[in-house]
């Protein structure tokens, strides 16, 4: 076999990737003007060239099995493999952060698949009872627009969350193939909101709505999932404002100080939803550090003035810096999306369960006090 | 080989941090750990003489890595391991195969059709293995390139993302690949 130099190859190897996606015209022209005075290096790069064409046609390489005689699982194939949750067997992974990965998994039960999130990597084991406490808050709730929780569990040290797998796309992809904004996808948006209002009710906040937790099924249906529930974020990333890229964007501004948020910091998430919808770009688009300065002190850019005023009202009291200046929950929001129809709603009354969170609160209070008086 | 995963765990972290003594080291023990199982398999004198990869990529992984540790960063650096072990032992036996088939001729045994027809292809790996020594020495990432989608099975998504490199470099960076090693396996004939 002719192996050539490495000069020659490097000379034949930069010929060959300058006119391999050429036609065959071009090609015979460039290598004309390429290989005056030496008809060899000509020669080799042909050869080359006839070797990708018949690469292409006999599919080379492409038929793993065809070498192995029996099928062979990819490696990733068979890493998720050596991973079984209790019941759920994992087939393959779908997609990772950097805490966490989904995967598809079957249902050994229902003999169905499902999608399994879990969390893994350095920061896992702290992670995983705020995490668990979390999503089996969300997973206690129905509504038609919530994911369905198949099962919160744990198993060999590893927790996870399995649930139905109804997605045909996402908000995420649509948003992408639609680069424009989509005024037509508010009652979808009402819909959303009614889902998190359901979670608002019950006093849990979901903490990570964002475009790729919105589930679209093959009906249209728009569905929030709980998959996503967001990381708590680390001392360090709160310090140097270096926040993970997938909650950048959607996350208010006390989540990007470290606090867990409250159903006010849902408000801002959806807010920042809307006014992605109805400008067709998000209010921070850039994921970068200067982004996380931006959502903590400065404000996005006006809405075109196409958008009714009243919505746009709705939008910037839904981004608002300070918590206490938005919307209560997620249903003050809708009904100021709705045009003020059930205004009353907007001055709803706070949700039993904060309402007691916050009484217990003064009686620790009271008794601290006492105590220290005594 | 009876590396504890907190071992491994630490020998992953280097090598996702750039070390590449630690990467060396990770390689050498995912190799051999997976060459024991598979030994082990072939020892079990399974008629086609094939052993089942998952079992095998499952036994190693289990055992050697805390799975509530890996993320993704990790993992990358297993796989590029694992995939290179995987054509090391794969090539391994094809050789022993080919091996075979040698002795039999020789002692002018009847060759059983299905037999040669795997031999044949247990021949053409061993052809791909010494090309693909080629091209690594060559250019480094269609070599790599090669021993994660065709040895390792990577989809091309997955490889881009290992890599660091668009899907659309990882695509064309696959058929370039090819080419060289079938121009190379062409001249060897």
């Amino acid at each position: 076999m002719s192996r050539p130099a490495l000069t020659r190859w490097k000379q034949i190897d930069a010929l060959f990737d300058e006119v391999m996606d050429l036609s065959p015209a071009k090609r015979a022209h460039r290598l004309d003007q390429a290989c005056v005075g030496d008809p060899e290096l000509r020669r080799a790069v042909e050869r080359r060239l006839q070797a990708l064409d018949e690469v292409e046609a006999d599919a080379f390489l492409e038929n793993r099995e065809e070498f192995f005689d029996a099928k062979l699982p990819s490696i990733p194939e068979a890493t998720a493999e050596a991973l079984e949750l209790g019941r759920f067997r994992i087939l393959s992974e779908l997609w990772h952060e950097p805490d966490r990965g989904v995967f598809r998994a079957h249902d050994e039960d229902s003999h169905r698949e499902v999608l399994v999130l879990l969390l893994q990597g350095e920061e896992a084991p702290p992670l995983k009872r705020p995490f668990l406490y979390d999503v089996k808050g969300i997973g206690s709730v129905q509504h038609t627009h919530l994911t369905v929780h198949v099962e919160v569990g744990e198993s060999q040290g590893i927790p996870f969350v399995a649930v139905e797998d109804e997605r045909a796309s996402s908000l995420a992809q649509l948003l992408r193939r639609s680069r424009g904004p989509m005024p037509e996808a508010l009652p979808d948006f009402l819909a959303l909101a009614g889902a998190v209002q359901a979670l608002h009710d019950r006093g849990i906040a979901h903490k990570d709505i964002r475009p790729e937790n919105v589930w679209i099924t093959e009906k249209g249906t728009w569905t929030l999932t709980g998959v996503g529930t967001a990381p708590r974020l680390a001392r360090q990333e709160v310090a140097s404002e270096v926040i993970p890229y997938p909650l950048l964007g959607y996350a208010a501004p006390e989540r990007l100080r470290g606090n867990d948020g409250d159903p006010r910091a849902d408000v801002w998430s959806l807010g920042a939803l809307l006014y992605t919808l109805l400008s067709g770009s998000p209010p921070f688009p850039s994921p970068t550090a200067f982004a996380v300065h931006a959502i903590k002190r400065l404000d996005p850019p006006p809405l075109p003035t196409s958008v009714p005023a009243s919505l746009r009202l709705a939008v910037e009291r839904a981004l608002a810096k300070d918590p206490q200046h938005r919307y209560p929950d997620a249903g003050a929001l809708a009904d100021a999306v709705q045009g003020g129809k059930k205004q009353k709603r907007t001055t709803r009354p706070v949700s039993p369960v904060w309402l007691l969170g916050g009484a217990v609160l003064v009686v620790l209070l009271l008794v601290v006090l006492w105590l220290l008086v005594g | 080989m009876n590396t504890p995963p907190a071992e491994i765990t630490r020998v992953l972290q280097h090598a996702s941090d750039g070390d590449q003594a630690a990467a060396d080291q990770l390689w050498s023990l995912v190799y051999s750990e997976l060459r024991r199982i598979a030994s082990r398999e072939l020892m079990s004198e399974r008629a086609d003489h094939t052993f089942g990869t998952t079992s095998l990529v499952h036994e190693a992984y289990l055992k050697m890595v805390d799975r509530t540790r890996l993320d993704w960063k990790n993992r990358k650096h297993f796989y590029a391991s694992a995939c290179r072990a995987m054509r090391q032992i794969l090539v391994d036996h094809a050789r022993r195969r080919n091996a075979v088939k040698r002795q039999t001729q020789k002692n002018k045994a009847p060759l059983d059709e299905a037999i040669t027809m795997s031999v044949s292809r247990s021949q053409e790996l061993v052809e791909l293995d010494e090309a693909l020594a080629l091209l690594l020495e060559h250019d480094e990432r269609l070599g790599q390139l090669v021993e994660l989608r065709f040895f390792g099975g990577l989809t091309v998504d997955e490889t881009a993302d290992l890599l660091g490199i668009s899907k659309r470099t990882a695509e064309r960076d696959w058929k370039k690949a090819r080419a060289y090693l079938y121009e190379f396996m062409q001249n060897d004939q």
